[in-house]
């Protein structure tokens, strides 16, 4: 049997790839990937969680994560698209007018 | 006890409506659609406001220990924090000098200000009633209100009306306050984490942990020695004063600079009272410094109203050193020397502003000879001007002359050093006022003072012969209170030369 | 059923935007959402007195959520009193951008009464997704898409963040409602994935607050979007973000990191808002950072909660939202014909052209300074005071610090709308509505600065409310 500090190893990996991906990345779409890695193991975590303590709630919240993040991946998509109409880049590094 | 309580017995709250009838007429001004109106309904009522602290002085009793006419609610009950007004023998007179002043701003500003008339008005209305409240609140947090509350109209007094740099010295103005007041606020969050009250007569009541009372006396003595101002942070006061207008600089040379005193009295003295013992030595030096430094600075100004500033700093300075010295002669010569101070520099800054309506030019020399065309104008300078360098029947020279033997009392170097200072106030005086009158005069010639102008000048000037003759009346206003001061620093005088020892050693290592 | 009232006047004045976009009523938009807006508020005041417990037990209406529920109704209302003008949003979609407005207010208020953390989450998305929508909605090819970019970038990473965190504590505590953690977590708080999940769960939340190191979003989406957007973002969500902070650092006091952590974020905080905003030239940009700032001063009140930290930072909190919508009124009104920022030298000769707002602003500033009477020194006092009680004292003497560097950027915009004198900077005359609103919050500002015990007493129950 595989141990839960396993899974929670993999999801903890998972999720830092996730961010090294977000901080060093430049084109957007690839910083939104990166989030959806980190949504992605908070899913592992959350799945694993709910096997371990066989109470359904955690699958339950993985469901709507899923949703969630599909949802916030739309959006997202959706204004980079419109950027991307007016800027013909998508490359965080040429998108430099507000300098926060 | 100081720290007994003496409920009003007045009719009515004599605190409360000499500080905040001021303010709350300031939303009358709104309705009002002529500037000339305005004038003449702020005059009444700072004149109001006058005789309503007028009691204040009649119904006073100066053999009752600590406040009278106390005014306490509960306020914040959450944060322990109370409305509590009241005054002392140390704090009446700087009431008197507010409500008085503030007819006299106001008139003086009457041709002066012409534009945004209204909004000028708003503003000294606002100043007076919260420098009233400085000087009666009791309670740390009120008091610190109040302090604060001043610097965004004084701001605006300065930053709208002032001269060319106006706004240079407004944001100075500010800056150099508020660096100083920070320290207040900490050490009042300080002091509240300790007694669980901000009502000043229960935290004198309970006391201050030893450890904390020289940071305390630091935090507390920075925010004073700003408003003072002390040599080495006094920069903002000749730029505010310059750009400044007439009553704005009235309000800051005759009341504002008290504040800085005052507070030393009341918190550092009190509060604080080994730490003050064990600093004081830094405090006398700096102030005797402030006195020569500020002389010598004064000589050599060409601007009267700049030369009227570093004057003020010297001035200020021999009212540090009263206070430090911790003698009833030192003591009596500081307060004395803050309200002659008042009246004396009030009455230079008023005659500026008056100069500088006709020519308008504050250098001498444009304003060299003027003398010949104004007989009035000539007296009151005159007069002022002797009051300012200390000249025996003014009433500087008692001040002055407590303020001297009192550091000849503590120390014999101190007081022999305090004489260069009073022979430079007498240089440039002098210089100015020879300059002015007697000067070479090209300049075409120029209306005497008017019957508004006298008006401003004649009761100023009435005071200071009167208190340079016959001081009593104020003496015996505030001796009670200062005697039991002197009593209180004196008990922590053990406790404060181990202290300094511990400060020493700490040094030292 | 009226326990639900200030809920379901939220969702009614969506749904009506919502129909009202496909054209199936005959009310002029404005007057609506001003109606919408005193209604929400007026509910939200009925919703005092009702109390309950719904969808077992996930959504609880207590002292606590009604308490924020009063705040965002309000901060609500005023923002759909200056949505009246609206000037640099796109006027054919305007009633899609109150539809949106309006459901994220609703996702606001829903979040505060949440008492599980799924339902936490699925609020607080619903009041952010519309949030990252109305971004755009600013007239011209300005920089709003950009803005809107990085506002929802960072706010998916900050989703992620606090979604592990609530992976961990629900792993530790067997449950997402917030009772059973506060059951079985106690035992388990020497944990180092406790205080891992809880920092994680509140960088979430530090998003919303602007806090550092999660305001680099505040600059520009405060600049390149419209005024009234900035308006909205500026307050709504910080209110339900204090909020949540409290809800969640209150169960987890007993772990001696987080409040640690906690205290040098609220000094970098208010320390980076301050030293940047120094420098600024445009009016939105200095009060985003400036609201980094104040983001500090109110996680100063969470390191302090049972001090009395917690009604404290309420305080701040609503009176923060008070002066930021005060000075975003005046912002929207001086708005209209920059490609990005509003300089602050367009509000050159404002006491000329319109006194009350001149009034009103240099009211908020001096309150946002923290300069008595006003509430915003009431507010900080009352943090300040609950630092030191808490035994942090070098966040006092960061506190006070910060205020004197404060004043200076401050006066900066003082002296620009009171002191220096405009040519033609086109004001166009406020209409009596909002004078009358300007006077009402800056008397409001000075009030309750004044006389804060009515707000406190309200702060005070609503936590202890909690706490049982």
């Amino acid at each position: 049997m595989v141990h839960l500090s396993w899974y929670l190893t993999v999801s903890a990996i998972l999720f830092c790839i996730g961010v090294f991906g977000f901080l060093t990345r430049r084109n957007i779409i690839m910083m939104l990937l990166s989030i959806e890695l980190m949504l992605n193991s908070v899913n592992l975590n959350l799945a694993a969680i709910s096997h371990y303590m066989e109470d359904l709630r955690g699958q339950v919240l993985v469901f709507f994560i899923i949703a969630v993040a599909a949802a916030e991946a739309a959006i997202g998509l959706g204004i980079v698209v419109t950027l991307f109409r007016h800027r013909k880049s998508i490359h965080t590094d040429q998108i430099v007018s507000l300098k926060g | 006890m100081i720290t007994e309580l003496h409920h009003n017995t007045l009719a009515y709250p004599v605190l409360t409506l000499t500080t905040f009838l001021p303010i709350i007429g300031t939303a009358a001004l709104m309705f009002i659609k002529r500037d000339e109106s305005a004038r003449i309904y702020s005059l009444i009522l700072t004149l109001v406001v006058f005789i309503i602290s007028l009691p204040l002085y009649f119904n006073f009793q100066p053999g009752l220990q600590g406040f009278q006419f106390v005014e306490q609610h509960a306020w914040i009950p959450a944060y322990g924090l109370s409305y509590l007004m009241g005054v002392d023998g140390i704090s009446l007179p700087m009431i008197l000098l507010t409500t008085f002043l503030g007819p006299i701003c106001v008139l003086c500003s009457w041709r002066y200000i012409s534009n945004r008339t209204k909004e000028f008005l708003a503003c000294i209305l606002l100043t007076q009633g919260i420098m009233a409240g400085v000087f009666a609140a009791l309670d740390l947090v009120l008091f610190y209100i109040f302090w604060e509350a001043m610097l965004v109209p004084m701001f605006l007094i300065i930053a709208i009306w002032g001269g060319p740099r106006r706004i240079y010295a407004g944001v100075k103005f500010v800056l150099y306050t508020l660096a100083g007041s920070i320290f207040l606020l900490a050490a009042i969050v300080a002091i509240f984490s300790h007694t669980g009250t901000f009502s000043y007569p229960d935290i004198f009541l309970k006391g201050l942990p030893e450890a904390w009372e020289t940071y305390l006396f630091i935090a507390f003595f920075i925010a004073f020695a700003v408003k003072v101002p002390m040599v080495p942070v006094h920069t903002w006061l000749p730029a505010a004063h310059v750009e400044a207008p007439t009553a704005g600089s009235v309000i800051l040379a005759s009341v504002l600079l008290k504040m800085g005193t005052y507070g030393m009295l009341r918190f550092n003295l009190t509060l604080t009272p080994a730490a003050s013992v064990s600093l004081a030595p830094f405090v006398l030096v700096v102030s005797a410094a402030a006195i020569v430094y500020g002389g010598m600075l004064s000589l050599a100004q060409n601007d009267i109203k700049k030369l009227i500033a570093y004057s003020s700093v010297a001035h200020m300075g021999f009212v540090s050193l009263g206070i430090f010295t911790f003698n009833l002669n030192g003591l009596q010569g500081g307060m004395l020397q803050m309200i002659n101070h008042g009246l004396t520099t009030g009455g230079l800054f008023l005659m500026a502003g008056m100069l500088y309506e006709r020519t308008h030019s504050r250098e001498l020399s444009t304003n060299s000879g003027l003398g010949r065309f104004m007989p009035g104008f000539a007296f009151f300078l005159g007069l002022f001007s002797l009051s300012s360098l200390a000249f025996p029947g003014t009433a500087s020279f008692v001040g002055e002359f407590l303020c001297i033997s009192g550091a000849f009392r503590n120390n014999l170097w101190l007081g022999a050093w305090m004489i260069p200072g009073a022979l430079l106030a007498a240089a440039y005086m002098f210089r100015m006022f020879l300059r002015v009158i007697w000067g070479k005069c090209e300049h075409e010639p120029v209306k005497d003072i008017d019957l508004r102008e006298w008006t401003c000048l004649l009761p100023l000037a009435v005071l200071v012969i009167i208190f340079g003759f016959y001081p009593s009346p104020i003496l015996k206003l505030m001796n009670p209170a200062l005697e039991t001061l002197v009593g209180h620093i004196n008990s922590h005088v053990p406790q404060a030369s181990q202290m300094a020892t511990r400060l020493a050693a700490a040094l030292l290592n | 059923m009226l326990s639900l009232l200030p809920e379901t006047t939220l969702a009614a004045a969506a749904l009506f935007f919502f129909f009202k976009n496909l054209e199936l009523f005959k009310l002029e938009s404005k007057k609506a959402v001003l109606l919408f807006g005193l209604a929400a508020a007026s509910a939200s005041v009925i919703g005092l007195f009702f109390h309950g417990e719904f969808f077992n037990g996930a959504y609880r209406v207590d002292n606590f959520s009604r308490f924020f529920t009063l705040l965002i109704s309000f901060a609500y209302m005023i923002a759909c009193i200056i949505f009246t003008r609206l000037k640099e949003c796109d006027q054919s979609r305007v009633d899609e951008f109150f539809f949106f407005t309006s459901m994220a207010a609703l996702g606001l208020v829903m979040a505060v009464g949440s008492v599980e953390l799924m339902s936490m989450f699925i609020a607080l998305e619903v009041s952010s997704y519309p949030m990252y929508i109305i971004t755009t909605f600013r007239k011209g090819l300005g920089r709003q898409f950009e803005a809107s970019v990085k506002y929802i970038i960072f706010g998916a990473v900050s989703t992620a963040l606090m979604l592990y965190g609530i992976s961990y504590i629900y792993g530790l505590s067997g449950s997402t409602f917030l009772v059973d953690i506060a059951s079985t977590l106690p035992p388990k708080l020497g944990n180092p994935m406790a205080a891992l999940g809880v920092l994680l769960f509140m960088g979430g939340l530090g998003y919303k607050l602007a806090a550092f190191p999660f305001h680099f979003w505040a600059p520009d989406v405060y600049s390149g979007a419209a005024s009234e957007v900035t308006t909205f973002i500026a307050a709504l969500p910080k209110i339900t973000a204090t909020a949540l902070l409290i809800r969640i650092a209150h169960l987890f006091t007993g772990i001696e990191i987080v409040p640690l952590t906690i205290s040098v974020l609220a000094v970098l905080s208010m320390t980076a808002g301050n030293l940047m905003a120094l420098g600024q030239t445009g009016l939105k940009r200095l009060l985003a950072y400036s609201a980094v700032s104040h983001a500090g001063f109110i996680l100063v009140g969470l390191i302090a909660l049972g001090n009395g930290g917690a009604q404290a930072a309420m305080f701040y909190a609503s009176v923060y939202a008070l002066m930021s919508l005060a000075a975003f009124m005046v912002a929207v009104e001086a708005s209209g014909r920059d490609p990005v920022d509003i300089p602050i030298e367009r509000l050159k000769g404002l006491w000329r052209k319109s006194p009350v707002m001149a009034v009103m602003l240099t009211i908020a500033l001096a309150s946002l300074a923290g300069l008595p009477p006003t509430a915003g020194f009431a507010g900080k006092l009352f943090l300040l005071i609950s630092a030191w009680k808490a035994g942090f004292e070098w966040v006092v003497i960061a506190g006070v610090i910060n205020t004197f560097i404060g004043i200076y950027y401050y006066l900066k915009v003082i002296k620009t709308c009171l002191v220096s004198d405009g040519r033609e900077n086109g004001f166009a005359p406020a209409p009596f509505y909002l004078k009358a609103a300007s006077v009402v919050m800056a008397a409001t500002m000075i009030l309750l600065g004044i006389f804060p015990n009515t707000l406190l007493d309200m702060a005070g129950s609503a936590f202890r409310a909690l706490v049982m």
